[in-house]
């Protein structure tokens, strides 16, 4: 080594023309030995490839929407997943049948961050993208920057959906979002274990299920310290909004928020929440305090919990991990109060259009082949995105590929009514609880939210 | 002309080097104290590198295995699945090449107007002086969260949204001033005889400036660009925010939306971790070029390969 | 100098400016932008929200410059020494740098997971030094803890690269010669090698303050919105993002600004007197 100053700068000893040719080398073998373990199976998850999708079913509205030829429509789409791959595909398919061309946008994973962005984009009054994809909650929010689309879609095309969700969808008699995918939380329960231990059917109640947990945990603990008896959503985030809304509700103790009105200090909130914060350290790993849905789901599918609440797109473990073939889907269990009932948060997605649009009638064409019955029976089929329409949801092809389906459930919306303060309202609401889950006092807790909540609404 | 400058000035060039005598002698203490040393060398080693090691084994293991318990410190079957998805997704090539051509220009840009705002700064005592190293200091006190919404106008105004140059303009704001201040600092070490001797031998202010000052500042520079290129690299949040199209999306964005397999809720581990190695080779590599180029560049040359 | 001034200018005052004017405003998303006074720091005061999350982010600060600052030095301190494979240690600092944030926040937030991650793993299975997996993140100290190690980990070296190119131009003349009038290293190194360290030092931890007290991704990763684990930057973004506040999350910001520029002031004051 000499005594430069300037190989001193240097990593001294590596010359860096050789490093940069073993980096090179490095990735060239990477992908070589990625095309090869392909070839050869392995290891290795079964992969579908994008290319491997059907062809997208054809547009059913094709008359009307061939009248904005030429036009160009932007759009969001989802920006990761199989939901890129089938969106693209109609995407594609749309502008093969139509001459619409669609310009895809597509939106980062986290939800928030797509929200940070429609915000940005709206507030600035910019007039792409037409066609926006909104996270439930969001368009109370965003209704002032949204179209009403009951001027364009017809009154037996809104019907197709769930009542519940267009309610959701509908700001000051506006239909600001029209719903394109939903989601409900269910119960995901070991069928070996709930054998093993003598039990006949899943949980139909919450004490059932603590009683069930109990005891499959403590026979499982012996042989594997990491198994847990439930599993669920417990992080300070929009999910456990969803999770808390499921206990109250199934308690009969409101939604938080009542359409416009604090409810949620009434003794049956209290002893829902009481329960759940009773599962943490029994039942419940305190780490589920920050478990999101994908812990949730590896917890499950390592074979390490008995019980998991999750959205249907669990039912993917069937594939391909250790506990496929050996689960089933159930309702969740309903609180054992009068009027106890089995309590579903409502989820999902809908496509909404810029106000500021140019191409508000090419956009609704986009929106109608997107949103159309047979749209969403093919991405329930391809992405697992479960229907927005109790039709399709009938349907036995996308029941097969979703079971989930054919449970019954009951959904309750987030209190969304309280329009753009939704999300301080679910921020005070998941911190409260995540709290109470990490060990804080209920029943001042929930005084604290009522409090916080009425302050902040009125 | 450096070398003759180093056979004249040994104090700034040299570097603490045991001296022949000292090496000769390798007492018992000596050598414990070696011992001492290779220990801890090799605790740093594993410090450094253990985490990587676990993206790596993550990279390479299947996905039901990242979640078994109990840990596997070796994958049980391998799989280079997780790279192959990376690999095969076309928008990730396309935001590595968009991550390179920020973070160089960024570096490059940063460097150099640094380099001469160091100079300036820390060389010469003008009125305005302290002022002006706390203006430059004071656009690093921005928390990135807080001026996104007004570059986001500013952008939108001057069509600048959704182009690369965005980013490579809005990093400067927290790339610039550590640049300044770190040269500045290199440049405030150096003695002031150095200036006087050339400007006795007839140097202009700009001759002192390249052929004097920024050779003795090399180490200053390679450093800084190191961390220039880093911090451009990483950055996340303008990334996302400013450019609507995949097709600029930087790595940062693109690796936090790859999983082509993957769902709403899931949260693609092997992708990921496969997609952060191998974006660590043109990363090291960029670092290392522009090391050389930076410092070859601006030290004219003149000195020694 | 006068191209860095224009450039500062321009992309720095514009927001910074704005910022301050929407401060005095109530502008919300999907409402109005009504000028309201100082409304919203009297709202500030109060914000109990806002005051823990100022708490969290001076204690991760204090705690990770310190530990930075100390294995920094000592990690340059090595490195600086000759000894086989230096150059690839020297290589080795840059890896954990060429780990995108979010992505080494995951990484950690996997090795820290209390049902499969390699910590418990090691402390339950392997050393036997407990019988329950631990909740590294289970109280805010330990999730301060946590978060702690992942930025000490990440950011170490650049520190310590800065220190190491200033060890470089420390002349070894000095230190031979002080060797030689008898000086053990330990004297050598607080009386020689630091002072002359000082300069650099100080950008070093002017830059890192600078950088923790805006902190956002590595907490945001691994603890999303919880309360107790709030910082200034997870505020800020919380109420423009999300509650759509712009005006009092200006002036958030604005405080926020103001408190790091307290810090910064305190750090230059120290470089000023170290350089005379």
């Amino acid at each position: 080594m000499s005594d430069t100053v300037r190989h001193d700068a240097l990593p001294a000893g590596i010359d860096r023309r050789n490093v940069l040719r073993l980096g090179v080398m490095g990735v060239g073998a990477a992908a070589l030995l990625a095309a090869c373990g392909e070839g050869n199976g392995i290891g290795g998850n079964a992969s579908a490839a994008p290319d491997a999708l059907p062809a997208a079913p054809s547009v059913s509205n094709v008359a009307t929407a061939k009248k904005y030829s030429g036009s160009t429509v932007a759009t969001d789409i989802p920006g990761f997943g199989t939901e890129m791959a089938t969106t693209q595909q109609l995407a594609k398919q749309f502008e093969a049948e139509t001459g619409i061309k669609i310009k895809t946008v597509p939106l980062p994973k986290s939800t928030s961050d797509a929200y940070a962005g429609d915000q940005r984009l709206l507030a600035a009054g910019q007039a792409s993208p037409d066609v926006l994809l909104v996270d439930l909650i969001y368009p109370p929010a965003l209704a002032d920057y949204l179209l009403d689309l009951k001027s364009h879609l017809t009154e037996a095309e809104i019907a197709l959906s769930y009542p519940n969700l267009i309610a959701v969808n509908t700001i000051k008699s506006r239909l600001v979002a029209y719903p394109w995918y939903g989601g409900f939380g269910r119960l995901y329960y070991r069928t070996d274990l709930l054998q093993k231990y003598g039990f006949s059917a899943p949980p139909t109640t919450w004490t059932e299920l603590t009683s069930m947990a109990t005891k499959i945990q403590a026979g499982e603990r012996a042989a594997n310290k990491a198994f847990a008896g439930y599993v669920f959503q417990g992080n300070a985030y929009e999910g456990l909004t969803c999770n808390a809304l499921e206990w109250l509700a199934s308690y009969n103790g409101g939604t938080f928020v009542d359409g416009t009105t604090v409810s949620v200090d009434n003794p049956n909130a209290i002893a829902a929440l009481k329960l759940a914060q009773s599962w943490i350290g029994t039942i419940s790993p305190s780490g589920v305090t920050t478990f999101t849905e994908d812990e949730a789901h590896s917890a499950f599918g390592a074979g390490n919990a008995a019980f998991m609440r999750n959205w249907e797109y669990a039912q993917d473990l069937d594939k391909g991990s250790n506990v496929a073939g050996k689960f089933g889907v159930a309702p969740l269990p309903a609180g054992a109060v009068p009027g106890g009932t089995t309590a579903a948060a409502a989820g999902g997605w809908a496509v909404a259009i810029n106000k500021n649009t140019k191409n508000a009638e090419a956009a609704v064409e986009w929106l109608r082949y997107l949103t159309s019955p047979a749209a969403q029976a093919y991405r329930a089929i391809n992405s697992a995105d479960v229907p927005a329409q109790p039709a399709v949801a009938a349907m036995p092809e996308v029941q097969a590929a979703l079971p989930a389906l054919k449970q019954k459930v009951v959904p309750f919306a987030r209190p969304t009514q309280v329009g753009v303060k939704y999300n301080e309202v679910s921020t005070i609401i998941f911190q409260a609880v995540n709290a109470m889950l990490r060990g804080s006092d209920v029943e001042s807790g929930v005084k604290k939210i009522a409090g916080d909540l009425r302050g902040l609404i009125g | 002309m450096t070398n003759t400058l180093s056979r004249e000035i040994p104090a700034v060039t040299g570097r603490t080097r045991p001296s022949a005598r000292s090496r000769r002698r390798r007492t018992p203490a000596a050598r414990v104290r070696r011992v001492l040393l290779y220990l801890l060398v090799v605790t740093i080693a594993v410090f450094l590198i253990f985490p990587v090691y676990w993206a790596a084994k993550t990279a390479l293991s299947q996905d039901q295995e990242i979640y078994a318990t109990p840990a596997a410190y070796v994958p049980h079957h391998f799989t280079f699945q997780h790279f192959n998805n990376a690999l095969s997704d076309p928008r990730f090539m396309r935001s590595i090449v968009n991550s390179l051509i920020v973070g160089g220009s960024v570096t490059v840009i940063s460097v150099f107007l640094g380099a001469f705002a160091a100079y300036a700064l820390g060389r010469f005592n003008f009125r305005g002086r302290s002022a002006t190293r706390y203006l430059i200091l004071a656009m690093s006190i921005f928390p990135n969260i807080a001026i996104l919404g007004s570059l986001y106008k500013l952008l939108t105004v001057t069509h600048l949204y959704n182009t690369l140059p965005a980013l490579i303009a809005t990093y400067l704001i927290f790339i610039l001033p550590f640049t300044v201040w770190t040269l500045a600092s290199f440049f405030q070490q150096l003695p002031k005889e150095l200036e006087e001797a050339a400007s006795i031998d007839g140097a202009s202010a700009m001759q002192t400036f390249w052929r004097v000052m920024m050779p003795l500042a090399a180490p200053g520079l390679a450093a800084t660009s190191i961390l220039a290129v880093i911090a451009a690299w990483n950055e996340y949040l303008f990334a996302l925010s400013f450019e609507s199209d995949s097709s600029n999306w930087t790595v940062p964005v693109m690796i936090s939306n790859i999983g082509a397999q993957s769902s709403a809720y899931t949260i693609p581990w092997g992708d990921e971790m496969a997609a952060s190695l191998i974006v660590m080779v043109p990363v090291i590599a960029l670092v290392l070029v522009l090391q050389r180029r930076i410092v070859a560049g601006l030290t004219g040359g003149s000195v020694k390969e | 100098m006068t191209p860095t001034l224009i450039v500062a200018a321009v992309v720095a005052l514009y927001p910074a400016t704005t910022t301050i004017y929407r401060s005095f405003t109530n502008d919300t998303f999907g409402g109005t932008a009504d000028w309201v006074g100082l409304h919203n720091y009297a709202t500030l005061l109060h914000d109990t929200a806002f005051w823990s999350s100022v708490w969290i982010t001076i204690e991760f600060t204090a705690i990770t410059v310190v530990v930075e600052a100390v294995l920094g030095m000592i990690l340059a301190l090595t490195l600086h020494n000759s000894f086989v494979s230096r150059g690839i240690m020297r290589a080795l600092l840059l890896v954990p740098f060429a780990i995108i944030n979010v992505i080494s926040a995951s990484i950690w937030k996997l090795m820290f997971n209390q049902g499969y991650g390699v910590f418990n793993d090691l402390l339950v299975d392997k050393l036997h030094l407990t019988d329950t997996p631990v909740d590294f993140f289970a109280t805010r100290t330990s999730a301060l803890m946590s978060v702690s190690v992942i930025d000490v980990w990440k950011t170490t070296p650049f520190v310590a690269l800065l220190l190491l190119a200033g060890l470089q131009t420390v002349p070894a003349d000095i230190l031979e010669a002080a060797q030689v009038d008898g000086a053990g290293p330990v004297r050598r190194f607080f009386s020689i090698t630091l002072p002359l360290l000082r300069p650099a030092l100080l950008v070093a931890l002017v830059f890192r303050t600078l950088d923790a007290l805006r902190v956002f991704d590595v907490f945001y990763v691994l603890f999303g919105a919880r309360s107790d684990t709030t910082t200034m930057s997870i505020y800020i973004e919380q109420n423009i993002v999300d509650f759509g506040k712009a005006g009092y999350g200006s002036a958030i910001s604005v405080v926020t600004m103001l408190l790091i520029a307290v810090f910064v002031t305190i750090y230059v004051g120290l470089i000023a007197r170290s350089s005379k």
